[in-house]
């Protein structure tokens, strides 16, 4: 019998990875008793450095130990970064003003520097991280070997650079020796041309197998040069070397929040041919977007881009100026859409008739949970402030009729942002009936439920249940 | 709750009852394997000796009744290191040389909370301390050269902040 367990203990033995000792300092391989921490196996290091406690700083310093933890060490310190391309002033100021421009941005730079200190919001100092990993990528300094940066916040802007514009490479170069990025955010500040920034974005698709997370920024038209459309030849030869990185959630940040881009669709279309081969496994989608060149003319339109095709796609996130008249939807193609389970949009439907959504809801066949975001910019008084007393039912009625264009539809959740907070409202439909459930539910401590049952208007009992979530800072909706 | 043996590395047989043992899911699975026909027989750790084996059994002990860990390794319920409950912080007050031997027990006997509670232990040891300080902590030799040193300080400065 104890041969038996013995046997099995031996077959349970599960060997951990070698530590120190056992790789190779003792050439008789009879490892050394264990006295402490070097002996421990690297899977439970990892598991010590695994500990929410420890912070960046501590995994470095333990880095700093020896040779051995620095190797254990540094892959979870630099397995995820965020490289904040910095906006280039004097590249900047040169294309706008030519040479004169390049003049004027050293002639300020000294004056710049001065008022940054007196105001305390930041000194020239390197960037410390672009530095660490430049070292250790030992790639050359294209970007910052004649530069220094002013941070503010999370804000990198590079205030001297005299170096190559550059088409990507620099940019490139900064992610190539880190083969195991699993997310990567390329937030593109105007260093890099609009053929530059798709070229590294290919890059990263035909060197990042384990990439799982992709979020590209681009503020489309912050210089004039930025207008130009990329030379998609050498974005397209990158690409000829296979497209390895097969992201499960992409997310596409484009122009600026309050001002609509001076680029348009035909970019976009751009970096549509730049992602094609990289969207196969994507769940999830988020696109953000702002557009002023809408035209309805524009192929993108009119469906005829060659849409993106993600047959695992679960969630959209489609947070577009416009929606759903501007339709950047059509950006991915008509099966996928129709397999999407969840989707989020922007829409004003306080001040439009929900026809508009319907029209292109109706694409949306198999969805499941539809949440709408009402902007800021509503005008209906019957939402704003005190009047939002009783709740809109304007708004319960038109969004219960969603339910007749999509038949697996559970829940539409509807939210609208003022000024005083946000409120929002859910309803909930029973499978298989169309009778929406109106259950009311708040979140404000001294408001009772029975309060707001009390308050619901008479036209909304055809609603069984479902909910009203007030979710405000301000007094004005304890009403609700 | 019958009792039953387990043999620790120098062959020290240790009795412990099932419930107790069954902390370990290498035991837990072994027992399933081999049902009733070794009854009696100790179980070998061969891994694990009588000082260290004791120590993770008083532990298994005073956890009997605790509720089994969720499957999700990386779920929320992973407590932080400030959340070591106080019976664990004492039990954990033993020469390092113990700690780490627990630890790889804890780690071979498949006892999941013990290693947590093990490596936040260490966690905490190693956390708002320099790398000289580290060092001195646990006895790790310095083997960088002082060019070597400078450079992964430099490295790394951007941690600093962090």
């Amino acid at each position: 019998m104890a041969m038996i367990l013995a046997r099995l203990s031996s077959r349970y033995w599960a060997p951990t990875l070698p530590t120190q000792a056992e790789m190779g300092s003792d050439p008789k391989g009879a490892s050394p008793p264990l006295r402490g921490i070097t002996g421990l196996p690297t899977e439970l290091i990892l598991q010590i450095l695994g500990d929410r406690e420890l912070s960046t700083r501590d995994m470095a310093s333990f880095a700093a130990t020896c040779r051995r933890f620095k190797i254990v060490t540094h892959p979870l310190l630099y397995r995820r970064f965020d490289w904040i391309a910095p906006l280039s002033t004097a590249s900047l100021l040169e294309r706008w003003f030519g040479p004169l421009g390049m003049l004027l941005e050293a002639l300020l730079e000294p004056l710049m520097g001065a008022i940054y200190a007196t105001f305390g919001i930041g000194g020239i100092q390197p960037d410390k991280k672009s530095i660490a990993f430049e070292r250790e990528a030992r790639f050359v300094r294209e970007m910052s070997v004649l530069s220094g940066y002013q941070f503010y916040m999370d804000y990198g802007m590079l205030i001297r650079y005299y170096g190559p514009r550059g088409e990507g490479d620099c940019v490139s170069n900064l992610f190539h020796p880190f083969e195991n990025l699993t997310n990567i955010e390329l937030d593109e500040r105007a260093a890099l041309s609009w053929t530059g920034y798709l070229t590294v974005v290919a890059e990263i698709l035909v060197t990042k197998p384990k990439l799982e997370e992709l979020t590209l920024r681009h503020r489309l038209g912050l210089q004039p040069a930025d207008r130009i459309m990329a030379d998609m030849l050498p974005v397209r030869k990158i690409l000829a070397r296979e497209v390895v990185a097969k992201p499960k959630t992409l997310s596409i940040i484009l122009g600026r929040r309050f001002e609509g881009s001076e680029m348009g669709y035909r970019h976009f279309e751009q970096l549509m041919e730049t992602l094609a081969g990289a969207v196969a496994e994507v769940v999830t989608f988020q696109l953000f977007a702002s557009y002023s060149n809408l035209d309805e003319n524009d192929t993108l339109l009119k469906g005829m881009s060659g849409p993106w095709v993600m047959p695992k796609l679960h969630t959209a996130l489609l947070h577009v100026h416009g929606f759903p008249t501007a339709v950047p939807v059509r950006s991915v193609a008509a099966e996928t859409v129709v397999a999407v389970k969840k989707l989020q949009v922007v829409c004003d439907i306080v001040n439009n008739d929900l026809e508009v959504v319907k029209a292109n809801l109706s694409m949306f066949q198999g969805l499941e949970e539809l949440e709408i975001w009402n902007p800021m910019w509503a005008v209906d008084w019957e939402y704003f402030g005190i009047k939002v007393r009783p709740p809109g039912q304007k708004i319960v009625e038109r969004l219960s009729t969603v339910k007749d264009l999509l038949p697996n539809l559970k829940v539409v959740r509807w939210a609208l942002r003022q000024q005083d907070g946000i409120t929002t409202y859910t309803l909930e439909f029973p499978a298989g009936s169309p009778d929406s459930v109106l259950n009311v539910v708040l979140v404000e401590e001294d408001s009772p439920r029975e309060k707001l049952l009390e308050s619901l208007p008479e036209r909304l009992r055809y609603i069984k249940q479902g909910y009203i979530l007030a979710n405000s800072h301000s007094p004005h909706s304890y009403y609700l | 709750m019958a009792p039953m043996k387990l043999l620790s590395s120098d062959n020290v047989e240790i009795e412990v009852e099932k419930e107790v043992a069954e902390r370990s899911v290498l035991i837990k699975n072994m027992l399933e394997d081999v049902g009733d026909t070794t009854v009696g027989a100790p179980i070998p750790i061969p891994n694990v000796n009588e000082g260290v084996l004791r120590k993770v059994i008083e532990w298994c002990e005073h956890h009997r009744n605790d509720p089994p860990q969720p499957a999700d390794e990386d779920s929320d319920s992973r407590k932080k290191s400030t959340d070591i409950e106080e019976w664990d912080q004492k039990f954990m007050q033993v020469d390092q040389e113990m700690l780490f031997e627990i630890i790889l027990a804890a780690n071979y006997l498949d006892i999941k909370p013990l290693l947590d509670v093990g490596c936040k232990t260490v966690a905490n040891m190693i956390k708002g301390k320099s790398p000289e300080e580290i060092r001195k902590t646990f006895n790790i030799q310095n083997d960088f050269t002082p060019e070597e040193e400078d450079q992964i300080r430099r490295e790394n400065e951007w941690a600093e902040d962090r």
